[in-house]
């Protein structure tokens, strides 16, 4: 079809060119976007297009105004296997309206309005996942260590699943459970360069493996190489080697790891030769590995914090987000703090404190932030025990809201995603 | 021919396509890309720049548009906002919102693309694909059972 060509016109009135089509579409949220691929073929096509799809997602990361909630049903803690691949998509913004709860206790609660249920186009995985629906501008990854990997757009419903032969798992099957740690990052570098190639999704890994026969261990970093249909090391080191100016890459794998700036961080010890990750004597930095360049640096932690177990690292707001939930001093309840570098490279400042004693039948739980309200007055947050489940935290009114999601199972998985028509091949 | 005015400004002359004359400033006029690149290939020196695709009545308004922009600094961004707000308004339906468009993506004038892009999305937001149709003239050229394939396929977005 000519995609560069005119709309066929009838007698009087306007018609309008498909390149201005493509400006307006482009400033409109993706259900809008959808419905009107029924308007005629050449609006069809031009929608369907790659080139579309990337327009639409860069003006989407720009105005940022059209979330959508995923709730994953998280098959492995469940291990129901009737029930693979439940999903609910909503939008996240209509969760801002918080209502006056009327079970009477004086309570208010938010309410998920536009729960779509939607099946998953791929089949549920029987061994141990990694990167469950890890979420990077309108796409999700999801990973198995048996070598399966989807990256599926919930928008549209389209799905790249492959198998990929881990040569490590291979070589080593009877160690993978205890031998290996892996962590598992999800990103798009789009500001590295302007090459379309560049902009590829990734997938990295850093993991460190225990050879068997005291063979020692290695650290890796690797990411997933779609035309390859593999994984491509670039980084490999010895524990002698990590021992030295790579040591950190050991501590990334007790916790989370998050992509901000172009740049891997996690936390490490700052005197470096010690695996006592969790002592909170010892002074704790944030360590950064740039993709691009590879170089190293470190940021500083956030001063008076508590490091411990419950410390994780993330991205909010586009901002690294630390939350520590103070797990060594209970007292029938956890005190939950959650701090934010608002500039990247500047100080940190506390975003907000509260003890999980204060809540009805929640004593014990991880807590991690999620995403800002539109207007940025709430923090969403999701609560692991007893059972998955969200809340705002009121920044103003230091309170915090439930927030109910019609039909979300007990055991779930939230993951923000931008409404997108990309395609991961592409 | 260029006229200078008593400010040194350096004045030229634009014709829309129905032979209307706009004298302007250069550096309004150079708001919009194509015509900048016309003044640097030297264009303008021999008369006025002929704008072929665009209309006296849609020329003056984006002169409006560009004489307004390039008068305000950056510490009017609100002011400039409620007049971008009014400017769009005035222009009324999207008849007159579309000629606007075609002429800000001639001209390649980005900030006036955007914001007439961005009012004729808030336009058709919500409206069916009929109503498109209708808006532009544009014709269904689905047979019913690919219309269908495609609403099936995309169903949540026509609840």
């Amino acid at each position: 079809m000519d995609m560069g060509g005119e709309i066929t016109m009838s007698a009087g009135g306007i018609s309008i060119p498909l390149d201005v089509v493509t400006d307006i579409l482009c400033s409109l949220p993706v259900k809008s976007v959808l419905r009107f691929k029924a308007v005629s073929k050449a609006w069809c096509s031009l929608i369907d297009s790659p080139d579309f799809a990337r327009f639409h997602l860069s003006a989407s990361i720009e105005t940022n105004d059209d979330l959508m909630l995923i709730i994953l049903t998280n098959h492995q803690r469940t291990g129901d296997d009737d029930n693979p691949g439940g999903v609910l998509c909503a939008d996240f913004y209509s969760l801002d309206d918080v209502e006056v709860d009327d079970d009477g206790d004086g309570g208010a609660s938010s309410r998920l309005r536009q729960v779509r249920p939607r099946s998953c186009p791929f089949k549920p995985r029987k061994t141990c996942t990694y990167a469950l629906g890890s979420s990077c501008n309108g796409m999700l990854a999801f990973g198995s260590y048996g070598g399966d990997l989807d990256f599926w757009n919930p928008t549209t419903n389209q799905c790249y699943s492959t198998s990929v032969l881990d040569l490590d798992q291979s070589r080593y099957p009877q160690f993978m459970k205890f031998q290996l740690q892996r962590t598992t990052v999800f990103y798009q570098d789009t500001t590295c360069s302007s090459s379309s190639h560049d902009h590829q999704y990734k997938l990295l890994q850093m993991q460190r493996v225990v050879q068997p026969n005291g063979g020692g261990s290695i650290c890796q970093l690797r990411s997933y190489n779609l035309e390859a249909n593999g994984f491509t090391t670039f980084l490999t080191l010895s524990d002698e080697s990590a021992a030295g100016q790579n040591h950190d890459m050991r501590l990334a794998l007790h916790s989370q790891c998050c992509f901000v700036n172009g740049a891997l961080h996690w936390f490490v010890s700052s005197d470096g030769a010690s695996h006592e990750w969790f002592r909170s004597d010892l002074g704790i930095e944030v360590f950064a590995l740039h993709l691009g360049t590879l170089e190293c640096y470190k940021l500083p932690f956030p001063f008076g914090a508590k490091y411990g177990r419950g410390t994780t690292l993330m991205v909010l707001g586009g901002s690294l987000c630390a939350t520590f939930t103070d797990f060594e001093n209970d007292t029938k309840g956890y005190a939950v703090d959650v701090w934010v570098m608002k500039e990247y490279g500047g100080e940190w400042t506390k975003l907000l404190n509260f003890t999980t004693k204060l809540i009805r039948g929640i004593y014990h739980t991880c807590v991690y932030p999620i995403a800002y309200s539109q207007s940025r007055d709430k923090v969403l947050l999701h609560f692991r025990h007893p059972y998955d489940s969200l809340w705002w935290y009121h920044l103003k009114q230091e309170k915090l809201i439930p927030v109910r999601i019609p039909g979300a199972p007990k055991f779930f998985q939230p993951r923000l995603c931008l409404p997108s028509f990309v395609n991961y091949q592409c | 021919m260029s006229i200078t005015t008593e400010n040194n400004e350096k004045m030229i002359t634009l014709m829309s396509s129905d032979g209307e004359e706009f004298v302007v400033e250069e550096a309004v006029a150079a708001q919009s890309q194509t015509i900048k690149h016309l003044i640097e290939d030297g264009c303008s020196t021999e008369g006025s720049i002929p704008l072929p695709n665009v209309t006296g009545r849609v020329l003056s308004e984006v002169i409006q548009y560009c004489k307004k922009h390039s008068s305000s600094d950056d510490k009017e961004e609100k002011e400039l906002e409620a007049w971008d707000a009014e400017f769009v308004k005035a222009a009324d339906d999207h008849v007159a919102l579309t000629d606007l468009m075609m002429a800000a993506n001639f001209l390649d004038i980005k900030g006036l693309l955007d914001l007439v892009a961005q009012t004729l999305a808030n336009m058709i937001t919500g409206k069916s694909p009929e109503e498109v149709r209708r808006m532009w003239n544009i014709k269904n050229d689905f047979t019913p059972e690919e219309a269908e394939k495609v609403r099936k396929e995309n169903q949540w977005a026509f609840e």
